[in-house]
């Protein structure tokens, strides 16, 4: 058998927010998760809600650069993850699990399921979106790119035809002294 | 320096002795402690902002999968609606081709084989009144004047309770396109004791073909051929073929 690889240009996709890359796969995964998923005794409402959850949970692995460890497609990666979220669905609607369900969660890699919520930043970071907000929209791109989306300078430069990466890293910094301004102004007020 | 550092930190490019300088500089230097800190929380925010834009990408996927979905239901239901026009519309053109070609075959199976009987029952002469009441009744009936023929063949039967007359009478009603009419005449004269009995049957078979009703129209022309009478033996088996 041909062992399972992680599709790299998959993961690019997500770095770049690729649209039309990502509405591709987004449909042809979910294509593929209805008929997967139709056995469980789920409302396709709910289903639609875990399919949602997983593909964010799968672009975050991606962005993190943990999806580049990962042995297996990115689909069987994403089916993993939704798996697990049905059982978890199930056991909500006190649906017991079967004994080779069980084992398949345990077997399905330890994935962190936790997503970052709105109110689980500190004050301090409520404050810096706030004036993240106020930047204008290159500088919240651009940051984005490099905080976020984990792409390096040169990335940058080529995604957004920007002259060079010193061109990028000059941007970045100009952007970065700019928020800091705007929070102090913030706090004089 | 430190700015690059803080750099390759974020995009994961540390190698093993920045990672140690770097660990170092984040406890003793405020400054660069403070700068890093600065720049985590704002992966925080980055990554806040981005997750709600990211979000609401794929729900315009969802819809597009919806809107998709739908068009394809609706397409189905239209393919379906067409299906079922065209397989009634094939349907009622087959029923009403075959019917209409029934019918118009049987129709001219009738015309080609029905004539009116001769007078084979009586004399044409002039001597009593009953007998000039006939004349004029049978000189009607060969001039094809079958309304009077019809009155006066009833004329006669009320007279004389002969019930060949009817036969010919019955003869009148299938020429004037009565062929209901018909069959009820011709089958009291079939259960009458006129001679004239065992023909009824090839008039019945006609009257039978011009009411489109086969089968009826078959049986008669059966027990026709089964009669020791030759009448009209001949046309019936071949009308049978043709009817078979």
């Amino acid at each position: 058998m041909v062992p399972e690889k992680m599709e790299k240009e998959f993961i690019k996709a997500f770095q770049l927010n690729d649209e039309l890359m990502l509405k591709k796969l987004y449909k042809s995964y979910k294509h593929s998760f209805i008929i997967f998923a139709r056995k469980y005794p789920l409302e396709i409402l709910d289903l639609d809600d875990i399919f949602q959850e997983s593909f964010i949970i799968l672009r975050n692995q991606a962005l993190s650069g943990k999806l580049y460890e990962v042995k297996s497609t990115m689909k069987t990666y994403l089916f993993g993850v939704s798996k697990n979220l049905i059982f978890k669905k199930l056991k909500q609607n006190n649906l017991t699990l079967n004994f080779s369900e069980e084992r398949e969660i345990q077997k399905t890699e330890a994935i962190d399921l936790i997503e970052l919520q709105e109110n689980d930043l500190t004050d301090y970071q409520k404050v810096l979106r706030h004036f993240f907000n106020h930047l204008g929209e290159k500088c919240k791109d651009v940051l984005t790119l490099a905080f976020y989306r984990g792409l390096t300078n040169e990335e940058i430069a080529f995604l957004r035809n920007y002259e060079s990466e010193a061109v990028v890293r000059s941007q970045k910094s100009r952007c970065l002294k700019n928020l800091k301004e705007l929070i102090k102004q913030g706090n004089k007020k | 320096m430190k700015e690059q550092l803080i750099e390759k930190y974020f995009s994961d490019k540390l190698n093993e002795e920045e990672i140690k300088l770097f660990l170092e500089l984040k406890k003793n230097d405020s400054a660069f402690r403070e700068e890093v800190e600065f720049q985590e929380s704002l992966q925080q925010v980055c990554k806040i902002e981005d997750d709600l834009k990211f979000k609401k990408m794929i729900a315009s996927f969802e819809e597009e999968l919806q809107q998709e979905k739908n068009r394809l239901n609706s397409n189905r239901n239209l393919y379906y609606k067409i299906a079922a026009a065209a397989v009634l519309i094939i349907s009622f053109g087959y029923l009403a081709t075959t019917v209409f070609l029934k019918t118009t075959s049987n129709t001219e199976l009738f015309a080609s084989y029905f004539e009116p009987s001769k007078n084979v029952s009586y004399p044409i002469t002039r001597s009593s009144k009953e007998q000039n009441q006939l004349t004029e009744a049978f000189m009607a009936y060969d001039s094809k004047n079958y309304d009077e023929a019809s009155l006066l063949f009833e004329n006669y039967f009320k007279e004389t309770k002969d019930t060949t007359i009817l036969y010919y009478k019955a003869n009148v009603l299938l020429a004037s396109n009565k062929p209901n009419q018909a069959i009820e005449l011709f089958k009291s004269v079939e259960n009458s004791s006129s001679k004239l009995a065992p023909r009824t049957h090839w008039y019945k078979a006609l009257a039978y073909l011009k009411t489109n009703r086969q089968k009826e129209a078959i049986q008669e022309l059966e027990i026709l051929i089964k009669n020791q009478d030759d009448f009209k033996k001949e046309e019936a088996k071949k009308l049978l073929k043709k009817l078979n």
